[in-house]
């Protein structure tokens, strides 16, 4: 069976607003067992568009940077959010026992510095963050890798 | 001979794991931490599952050692206290399930104790006394927040991080700069050497209580790309960035609260710029305390003293004492 050429989807986010409307669009076709891979270097833009997604999941408490933390749970939104944050770690790590997986099932689990590890299986969203020309602006790719998601993604513009 | 009576507590909630004697009046009897940071190095960062593991494995040479250094026995002790959050679940488990046993062996009330408010304890250690009203500043790796307390035990949460810690920015700008893992030391040296050559962005400084260090972080990151940067420059301009941030909110506070105290903890406490810019004088007639060097991490002595506050005052003095990783600090009405 051959393989479907999979097309990114690239946005250019110029501004706060282009960007939760970007994490609005892609919130609206989550669903409890999605996984979303973040990458991109610090700044880009990875925990701010996850805090606008928590916002459209309807998740009330504030999302903060889970880097020390390493992981944090929301449930006050319409489907669980778990938010997983492996900057700190390097190289092979044991995510059995981190204990992240635990939650795919009944979760949206969001991994930012998630090229920190090579063992995700598909299916899974990639959305790779990197600075544009502007101080505000941001270059959002976003890639499906198996399931559905080619599918699921198939109505969200380019821009 | 020590007069006062004296608790276990055991601290788990990241990296440290955490034994110390302290007494009713927050007197450090002893004080052991099996720093973690050696073999974190080795990968770069805390791996929790590891983390959970060396817990585990330190726990036992830990508190034998804490005990034997302060030469009391399982009779001795009135109580044991133990962080429950927040932090990391397996982190936490592993300390709270050796001091539930424990308790539970030795037949003594379990207080369980809230991280963040053993920070706001860590400056009393040692007849430290902490005069009310005060502002606290806490600033670590995780957190980053602005507290008035009218008295003592009684929280206000005046303002906290929208998005990323200073502790974090520190580290994350070290990161970038090529340094291991912890590097808020490493910037904070560079810096006495440095020049603010690059202007850098002051989040929220203008308004209210907030933090925000994202968009430094990214102004940072800019700077670096322009490349042919000059490291120590690149430290001292974001030193000086966060340091404005840190003390323009907490003279904020001080001016609008009139506070006897201004309490600045945690691990970015540490920090030598930041006890130069709050020295002697620096808020007036408010008094600025800072806990020893040693207390301003992780340590378990801190949380022997909020234990004890908890244990005279309150406290959840139960076994059916439970890991909360998202603990919060009690707000007081």
């Amino acid at each position: 069976m051959t393989k479907n050429h999979v097309k990114p989807i690239i946005k250019r986010l110029r501004s706060v607003t282009e960007t939760a409307s970007a994490a609005a669009e892609l919130a609206g076709i989550l669903k409890a067992g999605d996984l979303l891979l973040f990458t991109g270097e610090i700044g880009a833009g990875k925990t701010t568009f996850i805090q606008s997604l928590a916002q459209n999941l309807g998740i009330t408490e504030p999302v903060t940077s889970p880097t020390f933390v390493l992981h944090a749970i929301y449930e006050s939104g319409r489907v669980m959010l778990s938010h997983v944050d492996l900057y700190r770690l390097s190289g092979n790590i044991e995510v059995e026992s981190f204990g992240f997986e635990d939650y795919y099932d009944k979760a949206v689990t969001v991994i930012e510095w998630a090229d920190r590890y090579s063992g995700f299986r598909e299916p899974y969203l990639t959305l790779h963050f990197e600075y544009g020309e502007l101080e505000n602006e941001r270059i959002l790719t976003m890639m499906p890798a198996g399931g559905d998601w080619a599918a699921r993604l198939c109505c969200m513009q380019e821009t | 001979m020590l007069n006062e009576r004296v608790l276990l507590s055991i601290e788990t909630s990241c990296d440290e794991t955490a034994a110390a004697i302290i007494g009713e009046e927050f007197t450090v009897v002893s004080s052991v931490v099996s720093t973690q940071i050696p073999l974190h190095a080795k990968w770069g960062g805390v791996i929790p599952g590891i983390a959970s593991r060396q817990h585990v494995l330190a726990m036992n040479g830990v508190i034998r050692e804490a005990m034997e250094s302060a030469g009391v026995k399982p009779d001795d002790l009135t109580a044991v206290a133990v962080t429950i959050g927040p932090g990391l679940p397996g982190s936490l488990a592993a300390g709270v399930s050796a001091a539930k046993a424990l308790a539970l062996a030795w037949s003594k009330p379990l207080v369980g104790v809230n991280h963040l408010e053993g920070h706001l304890f860590s400056a009393e250690l040692n007849g430290e006394k902490i005069e009310f009203p005060a502002v606290y500043l806490l600033v670590s790796g995780g957190h980053c927040m602005l507290i008035y307390a009218a008295e003592r035990g009684k929280y206000r949460l005046l303002g906290t991080t929208k998005d990323d810690s200073v502790g974090e920015a520190y580290d994350k700008v070290a990161r970038e700069l090529g340094f291991e893992y912890p590097g808020g030391p490493v910037i904070d040296r560079l810096a006495l050497t440095g020049k603010e050559r690059y202007a850098l962005p002051r989040p929220m400084l203008d308004s209210g209580y907030d933090f925000s260090f994202s968009g430094l972080k990214s102004a940072v990151r800019r700077v670096i790309d322009q490349g042919d940067v000059v490291t120590e420059d690149v430290a001292a301009s974001f030193v000086a960035a966060s340091m404005e941030v840190l003390t323009t909110k907490l003279k904020r506070a001080v001016a609008e609260y009139h506070p006897k105290s201004a309490v600045v903890v945690g691990g970015v406490s540490k920090s030598p710029v930041l006890r130069e810019q709050l020295g002697n004088g620096a808020l007036g007639a408010t008094k600025i305390v800072f806990p020893s060097l040693k207390y301003s991490t992780d340590n378990a002595a801190m949380i022997g003293a909020a234990g004890w506050w908890q244990f005279l005052h309150n406290g959840q003095i139960d076994d059916h004492v439970g890991m909360i990783p998202r603990l919060s600090l009690p707000i007081a009405e």
